[in-house]
């Protein structure tokens, strides 16, 4: 080897590797670890495994949250069926959505702290009367998120001795209120080393009053997660032609990496437009630089087969 | 080899070596804060696909894979940054590093800073940089030799500027 080469070589080893950066590995292995134990367990429908804890490390606590409140979701729903159903005989002109309090859940020592905001809704029928089972299932819902958030974050003060460096901010926006949905929004970010952002969005059928999912848009049995998840492929394919600095787990050498199709609770809302937008978590779909991710999906996809009202068709 | 086995064979792999995949991300993305980044992701990545892994004997060509891959993407995003973000003028500019000398790589495509990082500095078999840069040997050398080649000449002007 030549004497410039040895001292490009010198000065490649002379650089200095971080100290804390065996605790960062340490920490990846460890969340990779639990991540993978947790997928092995069936959760939501049909036991199908949840996109959503395929997530990178620093924040997959909150997903444990996300997937169990995903698992409620599904209860709640199925649950209250009967009533769903008689309530869908009354023809019901609307239901109105309110969120009437917050409460703040803070704390904060040395380097770590969370600030969780926690909406109470209310909501009420076209007469004005509260309808209490309806409103208790959504509050509950919101609760058991959140707390689930607060355990994770305390198990992280208590397992670094209140040493550990972290910040947990939950937020939330309503972000579709129209004739048919009433869509509330939860914006999560964690941050340790890197910040880390994932969402989670409650929607009530305004008609009903009851909390629905992406499967309750469309007719009984019609196959939405296909033609939802080949749109999503296709805009992910044009954007990264059009855009080199856009990269999507679609052609990953890595069979698994790659993105195949949306779960059943996939979250998603219903924009301005009238129109369904997907939404995947950091992580989720992307390398983390691309942050979250939205597909809006055109309404001649999924017009065949959705329930009037819910979408602008 | 199971899931589980191949996972402790990245775990003890990634502990024995998250220096030189440290050094070899420095190389991509030249800041300290950066490499830290990339490498924690890519342990994660590594842990969490282990399954995927083909055979024990391909577990460092597999990390170095991984790492390279994940510096990719960190610069491709601040690529973007930077073209968004032209008008704003207190971004920060990490400066850790001041080796005029692994500067000089900067001459190199990626793929050639990859065969000399490897083979010279971490003293990988050549075979080994064949695996990781997905090209055949005879490639892999003319590869080397061209980046020797492009590093001399790159050196001996970068004296003659410093002398001036």
């Amino acid at each position: 080897m030549n004497r410039n080469l040895e001292q490009i070589k010198q000065d490649y080893q002379n650089i200095k590797v971080p100290e804390a950066l065996k605790q960062r590995v340490e920490s990846s292995i460890s969340q990779a670890k639990l991540d993978s134990e947790r997928e092995k367990i069936p959760r939501g429908f049909g036991g199908e495994k949840s996109k959503r804890a395929v997530i990178f490390s620093w924040f997959a606590k909150g997903c444990v949250g996300v997937a169990a409140a995903g698992l409620l979701l599904t209860l709640l729903v199925s649950t209250s069926a009967p009533i769903a159903y008689a309530m869908e005989q009354i023809p019901v002109l609307g239901t109105v959505v309110r969120v009437v309090t917050s409460r703040v859940y803070l704390s904060k020592d040395k380097q770590m702290e969370v600030n969780v905001e926690i909406p109470e809704t209310r909501i009420e029928n076209q007469d004005g009367e509260v309808m209490e089972e309806a409103s208790h299932a959504l509050n509950d819902t919101i609760k058991a998120y959140t707390d689930e958030i607060i355990a994770a974050y305390e198990a992280d003060v208590k397992a670094s001795g209140g040493e550990g460096v972290q910040a947990v901010d939950l937020d939330y926006e309503v972000v579709t209120d129209n004739d048919s949905l009433f869509s509330l929004q939860f914006h999560q970010t964690v941050t340790m080393a890197g910040a880390a952002q994932s969402e989670k969005i409650y929607h009530i059928d305004k008609k009903t009053g009851n909390m629905i999912t992406l499967k309750d848009l469309f007719a009984e049995g019609a196959d939405y997660i296909t033609p939802i998840s080949e749109n999503i492929k296709e805009q992910m394919k044009t954007q990264m032609e059009q855009d080199d600095s856009k990269s999507y787990n679609l052609n990953s050498d890595v069979e698994e990496w790659n993105f195949q199709k949306i779960s059943e609770d996939v979250d998603f809302y219903v924009n301005q437009s009238g129109k369904l937008v997907i939404v995947f978590d950091e992580y989720e779909v992307a390398p983390g630089y691309m942050g979250v991710v939205t597909f809006e999906i055109p309404t001649k996809v999924v017009a065949p087969m959705v329930k009037d009202g819910y979408l602008a068709v | 080899m199971n899931s589980p086995k191949k996972q402790q064979l990245v775990e003890q792999e990634l502990l024995a070596s998250y220096d030189s995949l440290y050094r070899l991300a420095f190389t991509y993305v030249k800041n300290e804060a950066d490499a830290m980044d990339v490498v924690q992701e890519s342990a994660y990545k590594a842990m969490k696909n282990a399954g995927s892994l083909k055979g024990k004997e391909y577990v460092k060509t597999w990390l170095c894979r991984i790492v390279i891959n994940t510096s990719l993407e960190l610069l491709r995003h601040k690529q973007r940054e930077m073209s968004q973000e032209v008008l704003q003028e207190d971004g920060r500019e990490d400066v850790y590093c001041d080796f005029d000398t692994i500067d000089a790589l900067e001459i190199l495509s990626e793929k050639e800073r990859v065969a000399v990082v490897l083979r010279y500095f971490e003293d990988r078999k050549l075979q080994e940089v064949a695996d990781i840069l997905e090209e055949n040997l005879s490639t892999t050398k003319s590869i080397l030799y061209r980046s020797l080649k492009k590093l001399k000449i790159e050196l001996t002007e970068g004296e003659l500027c410093y002398e001036s």
